[in-house]
C-alpha cells in the first residue's frame, strides 16, 4: 500500500484504493443500516425478551460487546470512527437529506434551526452523562430500561434533527458523544486539511455549504481550521465536496491535539469537567461494580431510596467537587511552585489537567476489559437465544458463562494503567512547557498534577490488584 | 531516540513491576477451612485473606436461590445451593488479590456479585507505587524527547 506522509501525519487518503472506500457512500451507509439494524433488535430483544440481564441481547450486544469494541478499539484508535456510522442520528440525516441516499447538499431540508448560542458546548451532555451514570446500574441490567434508553435517544435525535440544523444533537446533546469526543483528542486517526492556505483562498467553502457532491459539514466545523479531533464527526462528507483535493484523512501522532502549541489551552473548561465526570464514573464503577462491596452495589440498583440518593451524591460530590478541586489544588500549588506569570490560573489548569484525557481513556481502556474477559461468554450465548426464550439460532445458546483468562486480567489492566500514567506524565508536562521556559520550573509546575494523576492511578490498582 | 527507547523500557518496567506475582512460600502445611455463604448478591465473608502456601478449604452454601463461586486466577467453580455445603479444595500457591464471583446466574446484579481473596504477603502497594513511579519516570523522559524535537 502507498501512503503518503504529510506535516500532519501520514495521509491515510492519498491511497486510491482508501480513498474510493471513503468517498463512496455504499461502504458506511451499509455499515450504518447494519449497526441500526443491530440497535432496533437489541431494543426489540429488551422490549419482549427476558428481563434478565445478562440471558438478553438488549444488554450483551450493548454494554458488553458495543461497549467493548467502543472503548477498547474505535475510540483509542479511531477517535470519533464510530460516529460515522452511528445509527442514533441516521434517520434524522435522512430526513433532512430527502433520502436515504440522497448526495446532493444544496438544500438541506428540516427547519434548520440554529442550536442557541449559550448551548454550544458540552455542559449538557456532562449533565446529561451524569444523569445517565447515577442510574445507570439499572440501565446496565435490565433489559426494558436498556431498551426504552435506546428508543428515546433513537426518538430524540430525530426530533432534535427536525428542528435545528446539521449534527446539533450530536455535538451538543448526545451524552455518549462528549466523551468519545474528548477522548478522541488522544486518537492517531484524524480528518485535517492539506493547506489551509488554499481554504482561506476558497470562497465557494463547499466543504461547509454543501454542492451536488455531498452535504456541508453535518458536524458544523469548517475543515479549513480544524486542529483537533473533538469536533469532527469524520463523516468524510468534505473529502466528498472538497473540489480542489485539499482534504485529508491522516494518521498522527496520538494526543498531539492536546500539546500542540498556542495561547489557547488545550481544552476548554466544558471539556476539563468532561474529563473529571469520566474519571469519577470510572473510580466510582471500578469500586462499586466490581469491589466487594455489596451494600454499594444495592445502593447505586435501588433508584429513588434512601441509600441511592447517598450514592448519586458521593458519585456527583466526587465528579464535580472532590476530583475538580484535587486538579485546582495541584494547578495552584504548580503555579506557585513553577513561578508562573505568563498565563492566569484557568489557562495553567486546563493545561495540567489535558493528561487526564489519556488518563481517563487508560482507566476506562481497563474498566473494559473485565467486562469482556469475564463476561464476553453472554455475548456468544444470547446471540443463539436473544430474548431469553430457549432459543437456538446459531447452535450457541447452549455455551455456558466462562471467564476468559480470568488470570491475566489484572496483569493486563494495570499494564494498561501504567501505559496511561506514563501518557498523562508526558502530556501534562508538554502542555504546560509553552507557559514554562525552564526545565527546572516545568518540572516544579507539573509534579503536583502529576502527584494527583498517581494517586488516581494507585486508587485503581489497589481496586483492581 | 534512545530516550524513547528508554521511556518504553521504563513502562514495560513499571507493567512488570505491578504484576509479577510476589515470591510464593514453601508449603507449611497449613490448612484454612472458610465457610462462605452466598446470598443475592453478595458472599459472605465478602474479602479473605489467606498466607500463601496454604490450603485452602472453601465450604460454599447459598442463603436464597442457587449461586455459583469462581475462583479468578485459580480457576475454580462450585455450586452454592441451599441448605447444601459444597467444598472447593485448592492450594494458594499464587500471592496476589484474586477476583471470586458468582457463577450462576441469579438475577440482576449477577454479573457485579464478585468477592477479593488475598493471598499474602503479596507486597501490593510496593509494587504499585514502584510501577506508579517508573511510570511517571518514563513520561517525564517521553516529555524531553519532545522538547528536543521540537527544538531542532
Ligand atoms: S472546499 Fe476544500 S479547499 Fe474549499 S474551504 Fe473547504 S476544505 Fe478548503
Ligand atoms: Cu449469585
Amino acid at each position: 500500500m502507498r501512503l503518503r506522509r504529510t506535516s500532519e501525519g501520514i495521509e491515510l487518503s492519498a491511497n486510491p484504493f482508501l480513498r474510493r472506500l471513503l468517498i463512496s457512500r455504499w461502504p458506511q451507509w451499509i455499515l450504518t443500516v447494519l449497526a441500526l439494524a443491530g440497535f432496533l433488535y437489541a431494543i426489540l430483544a429488551g422490549l419482549f425478551g427476558t428481563p434478565v440481564g445478562n440471558r438478553n441481547l438488549a444488554i450483551t450486544a450493548v454494554w458488553i460487546a458495543w461497549w467493548a469494541v467502543l472503548l477498547l478499539i474505535l475510540v483509542p484508535l479511531g477517535g470519533r470512527a464510530w460516529c460515522s456510522i452511528c445509527p442514533i442520528p441516521a434517520a434524522g440525516d435522512w430526513l433532512q437529506r430527502g433520502g436515504l441516499m440522497n448526495s446532493d447538499g444544496r438544500q438541506p431540508r428540516g427547519l434548520g434551526r440554529r442550536w442557541p448560542r449559550r448551548l454550544r458546548n458540552l455542559w449538557m451532555q456532562n449533565a446529561g452523562f451524569l444523569l445517565l451514570g447515577i442510574t445507570s446500574t439499572v440501565i446496565l441490567t435490565t433489559p426494558l430500561v436498556s431498551a426504552l434508553m435506546l428508543a428515546g435517544l433513537l426518538a430524540m435525535a430525530l426530533i432534535v434533527s427536525a428542528i435545528f440544523e446539521r449534527r446539533t444533537f450530536c455535538r451538543y446533546l448526545c451524552p455518549v458523544g462528549g466523551f468519545i469526543g474528548m477522548y478522541s483528542l488522544a486518537a492517531p486517526l484524524a480528518l485535517r486539511v492539506k493547506d489551509p492556505a488554499i481554504c482561506a483562498e476558497h470562497a465557494s467553502k463547499d466543504c461547509y455549504r454543501g454542492s451536488e457532491l455531498g452535504h456541508g459539514c453535518p458536524w458544523m466545523v469548517y475543515p479549513g481550521t480544524l486542529q483537533r479531533n473533538a469536533a469532527c464527526g469524520l463523516c468524510m462528507e468534505c473529502l466528498r465536496t472538497c473540489p480542489l483535493d485539499n482534504v485529508a484523512l491522516v494518521l498522527k501522532s496520538p494526543a498531539s491535539d492536546l500539546t500542540s502549541s498556542g495561547r489557547k489551552p488545550p481544552i476548554s473548561l466544558d471539556e476539563s469537567f468532561k474529563a473529571f465526570i469520566m474519571l469519577g464514573a470510572a473510580l466510582i464503577y471500578s469500586a462499586v461494580l466490581f469491589g466487594p462491596w455489596a451494600e454499594w452495589k444495592q445502593a447505586a440498583y435501588g433508584i429513588g431510596t434512601l441509600p441511592w440518593f447517598g450514592y448519586a451524591l458521593v458519585f456527583s460530590g466526587l465528579a464535580l467537587l472532590v476530583i475538580p478541586a484535587l486538579y485546582a489544588t495541584a494547578a495552584w500549588l504548580g503555579r506557585h511552585a513553577g513561578g508562573i506569570k505568563s498565563i492566569g490560573w484557568r489557562n495553567f489548569l486546563l493545561r495540567s489537567t489535558s493528561g487526564l484525557v489519556p488518563l481517563g481513556l487508560a482507566a476506562w481502556v481497563a474498566f473494559s476489559l473485565s467486562f469482556v474477559f469475564i463476561n464476553g461468554a453472554y455475548v456468544i450465548s444470547t446471540l443463539s437465544d436473544p430474548l431469553g426464550l430457549d432459543w437456538d439460532l446459531f447452535g450457541t445458546a447452549a455455551v455456558s458463562w466462562q471467564p476468559v483468562l480470568s488470570g491475566l486480567l489484572p496483569g493486563l489492566q494495570m499494564t494498561v494503567l501504567m501505559i496511561g500514567l506514563a501518557w498523562s506524565t508526558s502530556v501534562t508536562i508538554r502542555a504546560i512547557s509553552h507557559a514554562v521556559s525552564t526545565r527546572g520550573s516545568r518540572l516544579l509546575a507539573s509534579v503536583p498534577t502529576i502527584g494527583a494523576n498517581m494517586a488516581i492511578i494507585l486508587i485503581l490498582g489497589w481496586l483492581y490488584l | 531516540m534512545k530516550q524513547r527507547m528508554l521511556a518504553v523500557i521504563l513502562v514495560a518496567a513499571a507493567a512488570s513491576l505491578a504484576i509479577v506475582p510476589a515470591p510464593s512460600p514453601s508449603d507449611d502445611g497449613a490448612e484454612q477451612v472458610v465457610p462462605i455463604s452466598a446470598s443475592q448478591y453478595a458472599f459472605d465473608p465478602a474479602e479473605i485473606t489467606v498466607q500463601a502456601g496454604q490450603r485452602m478449604i472453601l465450604e460454599i452454601s447459598s442463603t436464597d436461590v442457587v449461586h455459583g463461586i469462581y475462583v479468578d486466577g485459580y480457576e475454580l467453580q462450585a455450586i452454592a445451593d441451599v441448605g447444601r455445603i459444597q467444598t472447593l479444595e485448592f492450594k494458594a500457591d499464587s500471592p496476589g488479590t484474586f477476583t471470586f464471583r458468582c457463577s450462576v446466574t441469579c438475577g440482576p446484579l449477577h454479573p457485579f456479585m464478585v468477592g477479593k481473596l488475598h493471598v499474602v504477603p503479596d507486597y501490593k502497594w510496593v509494587r504499585l507505587i514502584g510501577g506508579s513511579a517508573l511510570a511517571v519516570i518514563a513520561g517525564m523522559i517521553w516529555s524531553q524527547k519532545r522538547e528536543t524535537q521540537a527544538n531542532i
